[in-house]
């Protein structure tokens, strides 16, 4: 009874936490004040789970959070749950109970999902640690849930009494009731406590199903007491109504309606049987109720004499048996080479919601069918989780690396940018240009001692002084040279005379001012120079220093890189061993199935020549 | 009555029964693969914690390098909004180009509605004045409605952060939902 009370308990925890609450959905978040936090809310309800945590760490790094800090705490917990990081979220978890700023309702909450997550990655120790956090009074609704799974615990380590004991503790009928119930039954029967145990069985057996798991708790329940009936108690009539109460359609009909057709058989009401057993026949071959309906019709028919009829279905059932034998051996192959696990995973990016996201959705193929039993394991479907997130995470590191080429790109155009402003205001030349102004003006503040000493006033003499004293030089040679022809020579000699005075005048009186003037030009020169130095020194520094900061991305960069390309053969590898190990199980179970297919035959084959031998 | 028969394929029934019921492995194969899960998936969550340390440090690094603290602008928005109205667009000019044309879905409604915040968009900005002028069009009801919002701010050395949240619960006229407000918040 172990392997069977091993599927009862596998299966009612799987549908149990198919009806957790998600991660996230628990709080409720009010009056949002901190754009952070609140973007990380965004992620969080749209599973954006990876992305979120990131944002969110980052953000909390660089200071951002600057309103709502321990509500981005607790927001980041939700988001390392959600993503199934449940030792990081233990731990922000205690961090934030420390400080005593938690609602005893959330921490609740928080903790039985951790164990929840941890219990399904078969953690049950931890799982038990989570649970020990929980405490207070409880809603209703979680009260049930928690000592299900405190069930659940104890029957993990074989302690099926005090499991019991438990689930008998839960009151009502709703919720988790009938799981309750079923696992009570489970217990029961582990400890050989018949009776009670099909007592409880028959509670579930009468239960008003509200949903799917409800129908399949009761369809489950149903079945289990009419192959009891039949078997144990060898009373058909019994088993018949059990079978009867099974749906039709549901996913337990096949079990059902093969002990349908044995407990009619039984009464030896064999078109009943047949009825029954022929409408199992045209389900999917794959099954192994159909295969025995297929093998059962014939077997009817040989007792009713029907030898021919017998034959000709012994031989279509053998026919079938071959080929999905055949099946089987392309499914290894096809599983082997790893492909099937691309067809069979929802899709890679739902790895970005980590332990929240769909992880499978079976392809419409014959190989399916073998795979339902595995996958409602939880280590297979959390090593397939694990297998697409891995793949998941080898994506992004190679979206990260292409976001550092760009980074890098977009770091050395800066830096080159900065390079090429540099050049404009190089320091060395500009030095250059200064020292040669700088000995310039030596040479003029020596010409310009000079001129003083002597009292040039001419040399200070502005261009137009100097052009129109030219001038009067010009007229003054002319009107010598046609002198004797003309009548007004001497009065114009005198005005001449006069303008050169006038202009000497002016060039004399004013030679002091120019003088001081041109002094202080020069000194003007030397402070401009001297100033333009400096700040071309200082331009440089900050050139320099925002070239040296743009330097020190170019190490993050290099070092992050590196980084990436240390963790990229680390996920390759590990994504191999969860292929590796999904692959094993697999194989290892369709071989089974295989072996088990193969002596079926070789027994159908002996019952074909029984018939046979009855037709002669 | 074929009992021995029937005995025969009812053993065989029950283990056909057990075995498609159980896992196909043996148990004690099964807490094999247990443990080797357990080994394995203990190595696959350390490969996470790396690679979500990896992803902040660039994320780190792209702010440092792309968005630094002295040109960083940030716009976000957050609704507080009843179900009459239902945000289908929003359009963002930044000193009069279109930086952003954002559709919402309703996951992303949903989300905005139970407290949380959309960052619209994320750029930089040089010291000074700048207009940001908004667009949203959505439903109030089944009437279509747009409404247009500007905002002038001036961006200093240190990072701005901007809220735009629509607000609004309470009904116009005889009854008539009315058009959400905005409000404006801003911090650097």
């Amino acid at each position: 009874m172990t392997i069977v009370s091993r599927f009862f308990s596998l299966s009612l925890i799987s549908l149990w936490c198919c009806g957790i609450l998600v991660a996230g959905t628990e709080v409720k978040w009010k009056n949002v004040k901190d754009p952070i936090l609140g973007d990380a809310l965004f992620h969080l309800y749209q599973d954006k789970n990876l992305s979120g945590i990131i944002q969110l760490s980052a953000d909390r790094q660089l200071g951002r959070v600057k309103l709502q800090k321990e509500e981005a705490e607790l927001a980041l917990t939700m988001l390392n749950l959600a993503y199934g990081l449940h030792r990081e979220a233990a731990s922000n978890l205690v961090t934030i109970q420390k400080r005593g700023n938690i609602n005893k309702d959330i921490s609740n909450h928080i903790w039985f999902y951790i164990a929840k997550i941890r219990y399904q990655r078969g953690y049950f120790a931890m799982a038990e640690s989570a649970l020990s956090q929980i405490s207070g009074a409880l809603p209703w609704e979680l009260e049930q849930d928690l000592q299900l799974f405190m069930a659940l615990l104890l029957m993990d380590r074989g302690e099926f009494l005090p499991a019991s004991k438990v689930l008998d503790q839960i009151k009502g009928n709703t919720g988790a009731v009938p799981f309750a119930r079923f696992n009570s039954a489970v217990s029961l029967v582990q400890n050989e406590e018949v009776e009670k145990a099909l007592a409880t069985l028959q509670r579930v057996s009468d239960i008003k199903f509200t949903t799917e798991q409800e129908k399949y708790l009761r369809d489950r329940a149903n079945i289990y007491l009419g192959y009891y009936q039949l078997l144990e108690e060898k009373n058909p009539e019994k088993s018949i109504a059990y079978f009867e109460k099974v749906h039709l359609y549901g996913v337990e009909s096949n079990e059902a309606l093969l002990g349908l057709g044995w407990a009619h058989y039984a009464l030896e009401q064999y078109e009943q049987a047949l009825v029954s057993w022929a409408e199992l026949s045209t389900r999917n071959a794959s099954d192994p109720n159909v295969q025995e309906a297929m093998v059962a019709v014939p077997f009817t028919l040989a007792k009713n004499k029907s030898y021919a009829s017998s034959a000709d279905l012994y031989n279509r059932a053998l026919d079938t048996f071959h080929a999905e034998v055949k099946n089987i051996d392309n499914t290894i192959i096809s599983v082997k080479k790893g492909a099937f696990f691309d067809k069979l995973l929802t899709d890679i990016s739902e790895g970005e919601k980590g332990w929240n996201g769909d992880v499978y959705s079976l392809p419409k193929s014959r190989e399916s069918y073998y795979f339902t039993q595995m996958l409602a394991r939880h280590d297979y479907q959390e090593a397939l989780k694990n297998y697409r997130d891995l793949r998941y995470l080898q994506s992004k590191l190679n979206d990260w690396r292409h976001d550092l080429e760009t980074f890098d790109d977009t770091n050395h155009y800066w830096i080159d940018n900065l390079l090429n402003r540099a050049k404009n205001f190089a320091q060395q030349s500009f030095e250059q240009t200064a020292s040669q102004l700088k000995n310039t003006r030596v040479q003029l503040m020596s010409q310009l001692a000079e001129i003083e000493a002597s009292q040039d006033a001419m040399a200070l003499a502005s261009g137009k002084e100097q052009r129109q004293l030219a001038k009067v030089v010009e007229l003054k040679a002319s009107l010598e040279l046609g002198a004797s022809r003309n009548p007004n020579a001497k009065q114009q000699r005198r005005q001449l005379s006069l303008m050169e005075r006038q202009i000497l005048w002016g060039i004399h009186s004013r030679f002091s001012s120019r003088l001081r003037k041109a002094k202080q030009g020069l000194d003007e020169v030397v402070s401009s120079i001297e100033q333009s130095s400096k700040r071309n020194q200082a331009l440089g520094g900050v050139v320099a220093q925002a070239v040296a900061h743009a330097r020190t991305f170019d190490g993050r960069i290099s070092q992050t890189n590196g980084k990436i390309n240390g963790l990229q053969p680390q996920i390759s590898h590990a994504i191999k061993e969860t292929e590796a190990h999904l692959i094993n199980i697999a194989v290892v179970a369709l071989e089974e199935r295989r072996t088990q297919l193969k002596a079926f035959i070789a027994q159908v084959s002996f019952s074909v020549g029984a018939s046979y031998d009855g037709g002669q | 009555m074929p009992l021995g028969i029937l005995n025969v394929k009812y053993n065989y029934l029950i283990l056909i029964l057990i075995l498609s019921l159980a896992s196909s492995t043996c148990w004690a194969e099964e807490l094999n693969t247990q443990e080797q899960f357990k080994s394995l998936d203990n190595r696959i969550q350390n490969l996470k914690r790396s690679a979500v340390e990896l992803g902040k440090e660039i994320a780190i690094l792209e702010e440092e390098l792309l968005f630094p603290a002295n040109t960083q602008y940030g716009l976000y928005l957050s609704m507080d909004t009843d179900e009459t109205y239902k945000l289908i667009t929003v359009i963002v000019k930044l000193d009069g180009n279109v930086v952003n044309n954002y559709m919402y879905d309703v996951s992303e409604l949903n989300a905005l509605s139970n407290g949380a915040v959309h960052q619209l968009h994320k750029g930089n900005l040089k010291t000074g004045k700048h207009t940001l002028s908004i667009t949203y069009m959505g439903k109030v009801g089944s009437r279509m409605t747009r409404l247009t919002n500007t905002h002038e701010f001036e961006k200093g050395n240190k990072p701005v952060f901007i809220e735009l949240n629509l607000s609004g619960k309470e009904l116009g006229k005889f009854g008539k939902a009315k058009e959400p407000t905005i409000n404006v918040k801003q911090w650097s």
